[in-house]
């Protein structure tokens, strides 16, 4: 009998994150989830089987063929449903239609673009706002590990080794290791902390 | 009231059914419903048999207007008068009706009309007061002792006039029949050459060559509307020949740009041109009768002589004399009011000669002739004031004239009669005279009464009420009627108690046949008795005069002052109606104002530009008003058109413009007595002060584009076939033609026929609620009228050396494109095209992108810029058969749908197609000449679809391929020598 | 930004961002409250103009359109830059667009918004405005799509759609960068509802990124539609002048040139007051500098081969309506369009020009006065002088027109003034994209 634990680690450096993520996956924890400031190759990359590929395209293109047929539709129905002649034209003239599908296709693909953009980034997989720290979005990165509990002491030996300068465990902070509390001030320090040898830490635990 | 007008004898509703329940056909009369406007509609309790809602009743009558009237058919609506068109049994006018007589409905409802009597109270001003009172004091007053009365009115005709002969007889009054333009000069001419002291029709018709001395016949002189038709007959195509019009005139007139020759002579210089013509044929043997010797020195005037005073080359002088004498049958016309100089009588009697020696005089015709040679003379209107001017006059009463406004202010009339103790009026509204009255009984409008009119021998007009008066007054005739009897001495009588029973009893003396009364309801139901004789007498000069004619020495540093009558208002009595203030005359396209005419070389010296204040002055009087620049006039002549400058008649007539009379002596008159129109000693300078002339048109030139076409005469009778006239390129359409499976309807203007007279624009704007907008927005270019007369002129040097002024004239109105521009870009199809192929406009859609007008080509579509009121009771004319259109929406001609729609339903309801011709649009009703044409293009041998096969048919801008249904035929030209 | 440490970077520009979001200060609300006052004199210019009638303005037969149409093309055209430069910069990965397409697309947003004004303003009846919308109705009543007015309507709602959305998706990782570290409670709660819970995660990017991307790919033929459809609404119609094949490259180079230089109008004083030399940088100006010098050629070949078609072609009608543009009444607009954006944009071949603010300023001023004159032109002149002579008018704008221009210019600037203090003017995540990532073992910067 074993629950998931989900253990969030914070760096200052985009290149331990990677290394870190290539060191869990090797092994074999794969549920990681990255946070970042910047959209990153290199974390999609580190990450790469990590997820399928986005459904947005498919929003898009049923967005747009649906638009222009509702312009299609709605241009010629309309001009039948109140058939009036100017300047001795066919009702149903195509070519000034064209520029209303193709604006409905725009339109309505746009949207749905839009939509598909929600729900497949927010709706789907949320992540609890315990697991997420406001620096994200400043000029930290993250990853989010979600891991057997048996696993527990492993990993956090990993997320530590390799340079995650704070560890969060359902918003807690593991008080395990003394951290400086103001975050920036170590991120600066914390290197020559960073070359203890594994077998020490995980003797310690 | 009502009991006082049964006393009094006027008729209320029941006299008037019963009077006229008689009266069958077309002449029903309404008089059903109350014109009052209605703030609900309420159906009649009892509906009169002879009213149904929605359609409009017809009644012929007349309009007494001078100088010969005009037999009208009013259209009436639920007991309104709302359109007025010519009267298609009246032989002279062909149907025809002028701008200003179709405007007389706006003097019916007329804002400023006197709505009752009015008294001059203890206060010096008027009073309204009730008719009962208004007679008695009247009646009071005539039995008080007076010396000296005057009765000064128009040149009233027929029973009117009876009566007022009876009535002044009765009260020992002089009587003065006032015209602004008394035809005096030519009666005595007449006089003179052939005994008679007449004014004979002259059957241009008849001539193929027209020789006019200044006479403006197209615009005020005698009848316009009967000499528009003698010379559309006269000048029409036919049998490959058409007659040719030669105009003598200082400045270019509407008659004048008719013209196929137009020679600019030195203003009253005509009689010396007369006897310069004379004596050239005299010495070329080319007169058919021998030369009288009237003129003792007429050898003096040689072809260079002449030319020096005249300021016409030689060459034109024996052009014209040769042209004149050698054509087969030519007339010359003189004796206009424009050339009325110090010569007048004597020009008038040397074009007699000159019709004579020619052998032309056939075309004079003495039996039917006008009129207007009733009216006083002019030495009698002096008399008038010298007598009242020194106290000799107590009681004055006057009727339809207005002297204080019409007599030069050098003459200082109004003085004179503040002299006149006693000043009675039944004049309806309140001009320069009639304010100036003690006591005011106003007048019926002709629309709203009985009466008769013979303003030319044999042609007596039938007046009856097209409707019941809109303010209870009484007719001229029934006041008088109404007080003769209580006048002393009280056995003179007159036993009818209502002017319709004296009118009958006058009436009764001259029917034949068997009963009065079928004979009576005939007359009224055409609107008159029109007998016109057969002039038989062959006529012969015997003038005993003899004269020695000196020419003046022209001091050609004088600027020559021409004052042209005005064919919009006459003499004046036009400037209260708005349709008439914004009818743009022709030539200048100016509105709502005077202007003062320059020739553009002259205005260069004395650095004037178009719109500067300019001030005329001559030693009698100075008037300010703007100046614009024409080359189409002489260099040492200036122009000044009549009708405006009132000092009162009303809040359209009062100061705006000016008055150019006041800038005559009018103690100088001509060698017939009459008034001297002519002076010859005018200063000009600039004010300093400028303001942009208000016109509708900006650009006169036609920019080298084939706007306004003409083709010249050899081309039209050569057999030759050109083929650019259908218009459009089928190939070049994308999409196949739309099929018209019913009606297509088309127009065709030929502008050979027009003369641009604008009579067609006043009907458009009755029959179409067409909003009167005044002078500052027509200023910037917000004019409303679906029908504009655009005026296009090139001068160009004349086979005989002096300018040739090419004008052409264009009536441009919406025209109705197959592929019409304007259609597809409206985002909400307020204006499409519907199955008839009329471009039809949506008002209640239209959401005012005025894309449509961007679009449209021959920029004819109006859009309201603001919500243009009309003051009560104006709004009463207005056609309930046509939406009155809101602001901020897109107007156009649209074809007098609505006349489309009542013309389709009678044929509905008697089962059947319908007939070509059948649909008459406002503006065709009116046209005397028949310059327009309407009808089914489908309709193979319908006459539109006969007239635009024509050779001279073409489509404006063509080469566009919107594919006009209104289609012109060019003007024809002369072949230039 | 020599001077600030590798690893401060991302931090520094958070605090930069936040700072502009901080108290306005006097001199904003000073600046804003004069803005309100103009925007109320054009806003009672409209309720005057209702409430007389159109006639107000100056409008005169031939002539019935005039300035407003003129401020729908030119706003219209102010707004195409925004777009170009987030879209189309974006596809072609032109570096220099990161710092500042947030304020292009911000005043793309603005621009449109003032540009839907214009078509409603000058109605004839405004209060039927809805009348041109397709919407089923008891009268069985539909639009005309044949008409390039119904276009404009697709294509500016759509724009203005697109657009606004298009401004809105570039924003989400910026606004949850403010919700976390904004303070104030109000605040977080909007912030974070308009981030819609971003958190930044490798998933969250991967669909932003390819999201962002399609949406580039929409907007970018729509940029070159939207004018082009403007362009119709002249080139349809028969019009000398009017009606000729070029209109929409014409329109869109010339919407694309206004429309750059304003985003310089607006860059350089917000770069001053800012204090944003380390992101709003000269190579930024460089970029901007250079493509409105194409434009400009671009837009200056259009006015000389109209000449030369009008010659060519042998249309009377052509050849006298260009004829009338340089030499008739209207000649001074002309030339004034002219000198602004044909000759003057060419001062930026110059390094030295390109590099000095105040003369950028200048010019780029002098191109949105052209720019405004040749909307002017091609509208009026055209129409004041059309195939029949009789017609002919002119056209004077009167006060009414003229205030409710203003009140437009303030309108817009009401927009932009409100957005600097309350939305990230830069974009944080995407000059990051710019920024070296940190890095532990200083690793080269793969960006």
């Amino acid at each position: 009998m074993s629950e998931n634990k989900k253990i969030l680690a914070i760096y200052s450096y985009m290149d331990l994150l990677i290394d870190t993520i290539k060191e869990l996956r090797s092994k074999g924890f794969e549920d990681i989830r990255a946070f970042s400031p910047v959209p990153s190759h290199e974390i999609e990359d580190a990450l790469d089987k990590g997820y399928e590929p986005s459904k947005v395209k498919y929003f898009t293109l049923c967005g747009a063929i649906l638009g222009a047929c509702v312009g299609a539709a709605f241009t010629v129905l309309t001009s039948l449903d109140w058939p009036i002649v100017t300047s001795a034209k066919p009702i149903v003239s195509v070519p000034p239609y064209m520029i209303i599908i193709f604006e409905c296709m725009i339109l309505i693909g746009g949207l749905s673009t839009f939509l598909g953009l929600i729900i497949n980034s927010r709706l789907r997989k949320n992540v609890d706002p315990i697991h997420y720290d406001d620096r994200f979005s400043n000029d930290k990165f993250g990853i989010l590990v979600t891991f057997d509990n048996a696993d527990f002491e492993q990993v956090e030996h990993i997320l530590r080794d390799f340079g995650s300068e704070e560890l969060k465990l359902d918003g807690e902070i593991l008080k395990e290791k003394v951290v400086e509390p103001e975050p920036l001030e170590e991120a600066t320090e914390e290197p020559p902390t960073q070359e203890k040898p594994t077998e020490e830490k995980e003797s310690d635990s | 009231m009502s009991s006082e007008k049964e006393k009094k004898g006027t008729l209320n509703r029941r006299d008037f059914l019963k009077a006229l329940s008689a009266i069958g056909g077309a002449a029903v009369i309404s008089s059903g419903c109350s014109p009052e406007p209605l703030d609900k509609l309420v159906s009649y309790a009892v509906p009169p048999d002879d009213v149904i809602p929605g359609v409009p009743n017809y009644y012929s009558t007349a309009l007494p207007s001078s100088p010969v009237g005009a037999s009208i058919v009013v259209k009436v609506r639920e007991g309104r008068a709302i359109f007025i068109s010519g009267n298609p049994l009246d032989p002279i006018s062909n149907g025809g009706v002028s701008s200003e007589s179709q405007a007389s409905l706006q003097g019916l409802y007329d804002p400023d009309r006197i709505k009752q009597p009015l008294f001059k109270n203890n206060r010096g001003d008027l009073s309204a007061i009730s008719w009962t009172s208004a007679l008695d004091i009247l009646t009071k007053k005539l039995n008080e002792k007076n010396e000296n009365i005057y009765i000064i009115t128009d040149n009233t005709t027929g029973t009117l006039d009876k009566l007022l002969d009876r009535f002044s007889s009765k009260i020992g009054a002089k009587r003065i029949k006032y015209e602004t333009f008394s035809y005096e000069h030519i009666a005595r001419a007449n006089e003179s050459s052939f005994g008679k002291r007449i004014i004979p029709t002259y059957k241009i018709d008849e001539a193929n060559y027209l020789l006019s001395f200044g006479v403006d016949f197209l615009e005020t002189w005698l009848s316009p509307q009967e000499y528009g038709f003698r010379f559309s007959k006269m000048h029409e195509l036919k049998k490959g020949s058409k007659g040719k019009f030669v105009q003598i005139e200082p400045k270019l007139t509407l008659t004048g740009a008719k013209a196929d020759d137009w020679v600019p002579a030195k203003p009253s210089t005509n009689l010396y041109l007369a006897l310069g013509i004379i004596n050239y044929i005299k010495k070329n043997k080319l007169n058919k009768k021998s030369v009288p010797s009237t003129f003792k020195n007429l050898s003096d005037y040689t072809l260079e002589k002449t030319s020096k005073i005249t300021g016409i080359s030689t060459e034109s002088i024996k052009q014209i004399a040769v042209d004149f004498a050698s054509s087969k049958s030519a007339i010359a016309l003189a004796g206009g009011i424009s050339a009325a100089d110090e010569n007048q009588y004597k020009t008038v009697l040397a074009i007699n000669i000159l019709n004579h020696i020619t052998g032309n005089l056939d075309k004079y015709d003495f039996e039917n002739h006008y009129l207007i040679s009733n009216a006083s003379s002019y030495s009698d209107m002096i008399k008038f004031k010298e007598d009242a001017a020194s106290g000799k006059v107590d009681l004055l009463i006057s009727y339809n004239a207005n002297p204080v406004y019409s007599l030069p202010s050098s003459l200082e009339v109004k003085k004179a009669f503040d002299k006149i103790p006693y000043k009675v009026s039944f004049s309806s509204s309140l001009d320069e005279t009639s304010e100036l009255s003690d006591l005011i009984l106003p007048d019926l409008h002709p629309l709203e009464q009985w009466g008769d009119y013979e303003g030319k021998k044999n042609l007596r007009y039938i007046i009856q009420p097209a409707m019941k008066p809109l303010y209870g007054n009484l007719s001229i005739g029934d006041s008088i009627l109404s007080t003769f009897n209580n006048i002393e001495p009280k056995d003179n009588k007159i036993e009818q108690n209502t002017y319709l029973e004296f009118l009958k009893n006058s009436w009764a003396t001259l029917y034949t046949g068997k009963s009065f009364n079928t004979f009576w309801n005939n007359a009224v139901k055409n609107g008159g008795v029109f007998d016109q004789l057969e002039s038989k007498t062959s006529l012969n000069f015997n003038s005993k005069e003899e004269f020695v004619v000196v020419s003046k020495d022209d001091s050609s540093s004088k600027l020559n002052l021409f004052i042209t009558p005005s064919y919009k208002f006459y003499d004046g009595r036009g400037a209260n109606k708005t349709w008439l203030q914004e009818l743009p005359d022709l030539l200048t396209t100016t509105v709502w104002d005077s202007w003062v005419e320059i020739n553009s070389k002259l205005a260069e010296k004395l650095n004037i530009i178009e719109g500067d204040f300019i001030d005329i002055e001559t030693d009698f009087g100075k008037v300010t008003t703007q100046a614009y620049l024409s080359s189409a006039m002489r260099p040492d002549t200036i122009s000044i058109s009549l009708g405006q400058g009132h000092t009162s008649y009303g809040r359209y007539a009062k100061d705006r413009g000016v008055n150019p009379v006041n800038l005559l002596n009018g103690n100088s008159v001509g060698d017939s007595g009459n008034l001297n129109w002519a002076t010859n000693n005018v200063k000009i300078n600039k004010t300093g002060n400028w303001e942009k002339l208000v016109k509708v048109q900006n650009s006169f030139s036609q920019d080298n584009r084939a706007i306004a076409q003409t083709i010249a005469l050899s081309e039209v009778v050569s057999h030759g076939h050109d083929d650019d006239h259908h218009g459009g390129h089928h190939e070049r359409d994308m999409y196949r033609e739309y099929d018209y499976f019913i009606h297509k309807w088309g127009m065709n203007i030929d502008l050979d026929k027009c003369t641009g007279c604008g009579a067609c624009v006043t009907a458009c704007y009755s029959e179409n609620n067409i909003p009167v907008v005044g002078k500052e927005q027509v200023g910037n270019g917000r004019h409303m009228s679906w029908l504009t007369l655009e005026r296009f002129q090139t001068e160009e040097d004349d086979y005989l050396g002096s300018v040739r002024v090419d004008t052409r004239v264009i009536p441009q109105l919406c025209q109705h494109c197959e592929n019409a521009p304007c259609e597809p870009v409206c985002p909400v199809f307020a204006t499409y095209h519907n199955p008839e192929g009329i471009n039809v406009m949506v008002y209640s859609r239209c959401v005012g992108t005025r894309y449509c007008s961007n679009n449209c080509s021959y920029k004819v579509r109006r859009f309201n810029w603001f919500k243009y009121e009309m003051p009560e009771p104006l709004n009463m004319q207005l056609n309930p058969d046509v939406t009155v259109r809101s602001r901020g929406i897109m107007e156009k001609c649209n074809f007098c749908l609505q006349r489309i729609t009542a013309a389709k339903d009678i044929a509905k309801d008697e089962d059947r197609k319908l007939r070509d011709g059948e649909v008459v649009t406002a503006c065709q009703s009116v046209c005397g000449s028949d310059a327009i044409v309407f009808g089914d293009l489908n309709e193979p041998n319908s006459k539109i679809s006969k007239v635009v096969e024509d050779k001279r048919s073409y489509k404006l801008l063509a080469e566009l391929n919107t594919r006009p249904s209104v289609s012109y035929l060019k003007k024809i030209e002369w072949d230039k020598a | 930004m020599s001077q600030i440490a590798e690893a401060d970077k991302y931090s520094n520009l958070n605090k930069t961002v936040m700072n502009m979001l901080t108290r306005p200060s006097f001199g904003w609300w000073s600046i804003f409250i004069v803005d309100l006052i103009f925007l109320a004199f054009g806003i009672y210019c409209f309720i005057y103009q209702v409430y007389t009638g159109l006639g107000v303005a100056g409008y005169s037969h031939p002539v019935l359109w005039g300035v407003y149409i003129t401020d729908f093309v030119f706003w219209v055209g102010i707004a195409h830059s925004g777009t170009l430069i987030s879209a189309v910069l974006f596809l072609f990965r032109a570096k220099f667009r990161m710092s500042i397409y947030r304020i292009a697309e911000a005043m793309t947003v603005f621009a449109v918004a003032t540009a839907g004004l214009f078509p409603i303003i000058h109605l004839g009846r405004p209060w039927n405005f809805y009348w041109l919308l397709p919407y089923p109705n008891q009268r069985g009543l539909w639009v005309n799509f044949d008409s390039p007015l119904l276009w404009d309507v697709f294509a500016v709602s759509t724009y203005a759609t697109i657009s606004t959305v298009f401004f809105f998706i570039g924003m989400i990782p910026d606004i949850a960068a403010i919700r976390d570290t904004v303070v104030g409670k109000t605040k977080k709660v909007l912030y974070s509802v308009l981030s819609l819970g971003w958190k930044g995660s490798n998933w969250e990017w991967s669909t932003y990124t390819r999201a962002y991307f399609y949406f580039a790919c929409f907007a970018t033929p729509l940029v070159i539609s939207v004018h082009s459809v403007v362009s119709w609404d002249f080139a349809m119609a028969n019009t000398p002048g009017w009606h000729t094949t070029i209109f929409p490259p014409y329109f869109v180079a010339g919407a694309i040139f206004s429309g750059l230089a304003m985003v310089i109008t607006l860059c350089i004083p917000l770069r001053k007051i800012f204090k944003l030399e380390d992101y709003i940088t000269m190579e930024n100006f460089e970029g901007m500098s250079k493509m409105i010098i194409l434009t400009s050629c671009i837009v200056f070949y259009a006015y000389l081969i109209e000449f030369f078609v009008a010659w060519y072609s042998g249309n009377k009608y052509e050849y006298d309506q260009f004829l009338y543009r340089a030499t008739g009444d209207y000649a001074f607009f002309y030339w004034t369009m002219m000198f602004c954006n044909g000759i003057v944009p060419h001062a930026l071949w110059f390094k030295k020009i390109r590099n000095n603010l105040v003369i950028l300023f200048i010019i780029s001023l002098l191109i949105n006065i052209g720019m405004w004159f040749e909307r002017f032109n091609i509208i009026v002149i055209s129409l004041s002088k059309e195939f029949e002579p009789g017609s002919w008018g002119l056209y004077k704008p009167s006060w009414v027109e003229l205030g409710i221009t203003v009140g437009s210019f303030a309108w817009f600037f009401m927009f932009f003034l409100i957005f600097v203090r309350t939305l990230p003017a830069l974009s944080i995540a995407e000059i990051k994209e710019i920024l070296p990532v940190p890095r532990k073992n200083g690793g080269s910067n793969h960006e």
